[in-house]
């Protein structure tokens, strides 16, 4: 059977991460780190079922627990019950959780207490008479190694959570999503709701806060601040100073937490206080905005010219659509620089040799030799044509097509469409005089003789 | 017939109609009540009560110019839309900008008070809550994805159509209108939740 290597297998795996969020949702609720081969396959069907058949059989191969296993995707297997179970690599499963913040696992008390404990267990090592703090003691330099790791992995484990406490206002908005149906009880409801937003609270809040807060005083031991400051006061009286820099750094970050912590307690408070009126509001807004945000997250997608959010949120409301500036006519621009000058003294220099070009009887009436319109006399009109283009000229514009349709306009009698077809093409074959036409995907419209005429908009600029 | 028209146009001072007509032009919204600075309360908009009384006048006049002048009765303002239906990406994002300022700052304000007191000028948007939504980053950067260069530029942009007026320094109230839209998402909402519990 087909093989994908560990690399691959991760890419399909996330090109429908749905299948892994929905996964670790049925682990995190039964609160196991196995999940059955058969409840493995089922989620895979039922996210692939719209898809044709080439594409399901990538992903059933790729989610095969040989090829699963293979890619070391998985870490082990079971037998439980005649059932066989899988268990995801750790980092398998924390790289989904990234991408879906709802997936993040709370810290518990638990969790946090044994983290301490063995910042205790560091701290105690490095006062002990024993320790060297010599690089070349491998025990020491195992025992900072450690240090810093556990450093690392904690404050991302803070951070993590952080993010997902931030988002505390979306489950607040879960909890009480029934205040706005009608015929409620608000104060009995009110009761069910305070106890859900309390265990929320003490659950989930109040241990990360405790543990990041500076003063709290634990019954058997430092609290993680203080710990971390003796391991770097530690570091300073041997005379590591760049060491003691890295850990004060850290502690830095950790007391930093406590801010972002405060504002979350603060909106549960407020949240607690709320009537059923402002309940209402608060639920609606949220709603609201959980809409506009997944319009917004639409421009996160990975096309890089989409920033823009798609305006179709606002035509779910019907407010202020269709109301625009009316807009008003421009008035015209005259400048007070060289330049403009220039272009204007340029202009009426060619206009005037335009006027005697037509006064030396360059070019006939030949308004006939369109009417009449014979070959003969069409080609002996286009050969005045070039004749006159020769010696007309052409400052650079920036819409070529038009001034030359101005001006051979007032030049010629009887002009017609096709004279203009002619010298265009004529002056693009032969006198560039220096200068070169560049041709521009923009459009734009000659209107004469009751006839509209559309043309690609050609720029004419000094050769560089 | 003809007479009547004419008299129309006379019965309305044309320093007014020209100011009325300015004012859409920049696609404001006109309110019953506009901000008094002086007094720092409401007060009724002489502009407004002038069309209320001549709907029919200004409708037409409107109408001619190429525009529908609408009456939102629930915000108590007045608005108007191109008659001609044009799927414009102009008008679609201004209103995509408008409502989705409008409903973060309802947002911020439904966790910390009651929306009511956003349109009034004892409370409205204080220094101190434009500088918390200042400090919410996935607010800014939506702002950035809806054109909008920062806070100060999309309140400047409410300010331009008068949907908030300015009180102070970094201080603001919301119009009528402005509420009205507010009002409307909640119903929404409700909606939603009912129906939804219905089915």
């Amino acid at each position: 059977m087909k093989q994908f290597s560990a690399i691959n297998t991760l890419k399909i795996m996330l090109e429908r991460p749905n299948i892994m969020f929905n996964v670790i949702k049925q682990m995190d609720r039964h609160n196991e780190r196995f999940i059955s081969e058969a409840t493995l396959a089922l989620t895979v069907l039922e996210d692939i079922k719209s898809l044709d058949k080439k594409e399901q059989q990538r992903f059933k191969l790729a989610f095969a627990t040989e090829n699963l296993a293979n890619s070391h995707i998985i870490a082990d297997q079971d037998q439980f019950d005649n059932v066989n179970r899988l268990m995801f690599q750790e980092a398998v499963l924390s790289i989904f959780r990234l991408c879906e913040t709802s997936l993040y696992q709370e810290l518990t008390d638990a969790k946090l207490k044994s983290e301490l404990a063995s910042f205790w267990h560091i701290q105690s090592k490095l006062k002990a008479e024993s320790c060297s703090f010599n690089i070349l003691d491998p025990d020491y330099t195992e025992l900072v190694e450690e240090l810093l790791q556990k450093l690392g992995s904690l404050l991302d484990l803070l951070k993590r959570n952080l993010v997902r406490m931030q988002n505390i206002n979306s489950d607040l908005e879960q909890l009480s999503i029934d205040v706005s149906k009608e015929g409620i009880d608000f104060a009995e409801y009110r009761q069910k709701l305070l106890d859900d937003v309390t265990r929320l609270y003490e659950r989930h809040i109040l241990p990360t806060q405790k543990f990041v807060n500076p003063d709290v005083r634990l019954i058997d031991g430092d609290n993680l601040l203080a710990t971390i400051n003796s391991i770097k006061i530690l570091f300073d009286s041997h005379g590591k100073h760049e060491l003691s820099d890295q850990v004060f750094r850290y502690s830095l970050s950790f007391s930093n937490i406590i801010n972002p912590l405060k504002d979350v307690s603060n909106q549960i408070n407020g949240f607690i206080r709320k009537t059923q009126k402002s309940l209402t509001q608060f639920n609606a807004m949220e709603w609201h905005f959980e809409r506009f945000k997944q319009k917004y997250e639409e421009t996160l997608d990975g096309r890089v010219n989409r920033t823009k959010v798609d305006s179709s949120f606002a035509k779910e409301t019907q407010f202020m659509n269709n109301v625009k500036r009316i807009p008003r006519p421009k008035t015209l621009k005259i400048e007070n620089n060289e330049s403009y000058f220039h272009n204007v003294f340029t202009d009426l220099t060619y206009k005037i040799e335009d006027q005697l070009l037509t006064s030396d009887d360059v070019i006939d009436a030949e308004g006939e030799a369109l009417i009449s319109f014979t070959s003969k006399d069409r080609l002996e009109r286009a050969r005045q044509i070039y004749q006159l283009i020769e010696k007309l000229k052409l400052r650079e514009s920036k819409d070529v097509i038009a001034t030359l349709h101005y001006r051979l306009k007032d030049l010629l009698p009887k002009y017609h469409f096709v004279d203009l077809i002619n010298a265009v093409v004529h002056y693009r074959k032969t006198i560039l005089d220096g200068k070169q036409l560049i041709k521009t995907n923009q459009k734009s419209y000659i209107h004469h003789d009751n006839e509209y005429y559309v043309y690609r908009v050609v720029i004419l600029q000094e050769a560089l | 017939m003809e007479n009547t028209i004419i008299n129309s146009f006379e019965e309305i001072p044309y320093l007014k109609s020209a100011e009325i007509y300015r004012l859409f032009s920049q696609g404001k919204v006109l309110n019953k009540q506009k901000y008094d600075d002086v007094h720092g309360c409401f007060v009724d908009d002489g502009l407004f009560t002038l069309v209320f009384n001549k709907i029919k006048h200004f409708t037409l006049f409107f109408k001619h110019m190429g525009y529908e002048l609408k009456l939102d009765d629930e915000g108590d303002f007045y608005f108007t839309q191109e008659i001609r239906d044009s799927n414009n990406d102009e008008s679609d994002d201004n209103a995509m900008k408008i409502q989705a300022v409008l409903l973060f700052i309802g947002r911020y304000y439904a966790k910390v008070g009651d929306l009511e007191q956003l349109s009034d000028p004892m409370f409205g948007l204080k220094e101190t809550d434009i500088d918390a939504l200042k400090q919410d980053e996935l607010l800014v950067s939506s702002l950035k994805a809806l054109r909008l260069d920062n806070w100060d530029k999309a309140l400047e942009y409410l300010n331009s159509r008068d949907l908030i007026f300015k009180m102070a320094k970094d201080r603001y109230v919301l119009s009528s209108a402005a509420a009205a839209f507010l009002n409307r998402l909640i119903t929404a909402h409700t909606e939603f939740i009912n129906n939804e519990s219905t089915n």
